[in-house]
């Protein structure tokens, strides 16, 4: 997950075969993804989330509970 | 509520998860796959963890789609799960023991990227498309389906709920009985509306999640150990679970069962099952959709088109008994034989297992 930014740079939903199987027209709603989790947030329409989350950085949310002593809570979204 | 709790919208919300690190993970891409194990066709899910990765417990729960999609989770039931989170975390290590069995075995492959169903698509530089979260059990089935073995019923029917057993829980409660049918496992057990579910093989449990964690991972026919409290008492109560006490729950509503549908399915309505000349109760599905890289289209079927036969039976069924047919029933690519009305004409087809 921490380079995300950079994966998703062609990130783009691919929805043929479930759009097939509804009956629809394809569908795809993710615009290109650059090189922050701004960026992706943005991609994804994700927003306005509080500052107090982490965004889409397990790794960085367990370093800073480890250094705070509080438990996490991880949204999986 | 996802935007409720990403925006913080309540006072007590917002003072609850100050006492967190709070992360909001939104792909699948490069997550742990032997810590994070949930129901991955949830739309919403949250872990409660030490920071030494010790699951304190789980919340969110979706089981239905249509009508009931979305009101599996409620505000009040994740603020009472908090709570309950803080209350064990204040506990640790002491209560350590009692949550190792919150993490489950290693799956084959610690990253979505690692498994060979995905991995040219993921492990492409960059990717093509966000890795989902249904895509995990894509992954995992696809182990087995690979092998030409049948899929296990724990990965067909993942985290059923306790209503499956009887058991009803309170959506704004912290895993609380609402109401027990009568007859039912759960009744025998000796269940009670009002019963508050302390633990589950000794696990401690916060939400409907945590029952659905248990649940999944017993091994049936066996009975679950549970210690609920009633009005102040504590009492041990023996949940038993027969062999097959999964099967028939719905699954299609799973976005991650999309990949072992061939076609999209839709019942015919009385005109069309007349204009078929389909008997009553027999079988007769409209093709709804043929996704364009798929085993329905190479073997012919087309949108409109009516599946009136399914090697050689007639026999009515849901498409829920169809893909567990095709999951357990039929290995990958094993021919599957149909007839099918196609403009007024009935057609044999010929299509391999998906």
């Amino acid at each position: 997950m921490e380079s995300t930014g950079r994966r998703l740079a062609a990130a783009a939903m691919v929805a043929l075969g479930a759009a097939a199987l509804a009956g629809r027209g394809a569908v795809t709603t993710v615009a290109a993804a650059k090189d922050s989790k701004a960026d992706l947030q943005k991609a994804l329409r994700d927003e306005g989330i509080s500052p107090r989350w982490i965004y889409d950085d397990i790794e960085a949310g367990f370093a800073r509970a480890a250094k705070e002593g509080k438990p996490l809570c991880i949204v999986f979204r | 509520m996802d935007a409720q709790v990403a925006r913080l919208e309540t006072k007590r919300l917002a003072g609850l998860l100050d006492r967190f690190v709070c992360v909001r993970a939104v792909e699948m891409e490069g997550v742990d796959l032997s810590l994070f194990h949930f129901d991955y066709d949830e739309t919403w899910c949250a872990f409660f963890l030490n920071a030494d990765r010790t699951i304190y417990g789980r919340y969110g729960t979706r089981a239905s789609g249509g009508a009931d999609m979305g009101v599996d989770v409620s505000l009040p039931g994740f603020e009472k799960a908090l709570e309950g989170a803080l209350e064990i975390h204040a506990g640790y290590p002491a209560n350590r023991a009692s949550l190792l069995a919150k993490r489950g075995a290693p799956p084959p492959a610690k990253e979505i990227r690692s498994f060979p169903l995905f991995k040219s698509r993921f492990a492409e530089d960059p990717p093509r498309g966000c890795a989902h979260c249904h895509h995990v059990f894509e992954a995992l089935r696809s182990v087995p389906r690979e092998a030409r073995r049948p899929i296990p019923d724990e990965l067909l029917y993942p985290y059923p709920k306790p209503d499956r057993l009887g058991l009803a829980l309170h959506l704004d409660e912290r895993a609380t009985v609402k109401s027990v049918e009568p007859g039912s496992a759960a009744a025998g057990a000796g269940f009670q509306p009002g019963d508050r579910i302390l633990a589950l093989e000794g696990q401690p449990v916060l939400s409907i999640a945590d029952v659905q964690w248990v649940l999944h991972h017993a091994k049936p026919p066996c009975e679950v150990a549970a210690e609920v409290d009633r009005r102040g008492a504590r009492r041990r109560l023996s949940l038993p679970l027969a062999a097959d006490w999964r099967r028939g729950e719905e699954i299609t509503w799973r976005a991650s069962t999309r990949a072992m549908r061939p076609f999209g399915w839709e019942e015919a309505t009385a005109d069309q099952r007349k204009a078929c000349g389909v008997k009553e109760g027999a079988l007769c599905v409209r093709v709804r959709g043929v996704p364009p890289v798929g085993s329905a289209m190479r073997a012919g079927l087309a949108v409109g088109d009516f599946v009136v036969e399914i090697d050689g039976s007639d026999a009515a069924v849901t498409e829920n008994q169809w893909i567990v047919y095709l999951m357990q029933r039929k290995v990958k690519g094993e021919p599957v034989s149909l007839v099918v009305v196609h403009d007024g004409k009935r057609l044999k087809r010929t299509m391999p297992a998906p």
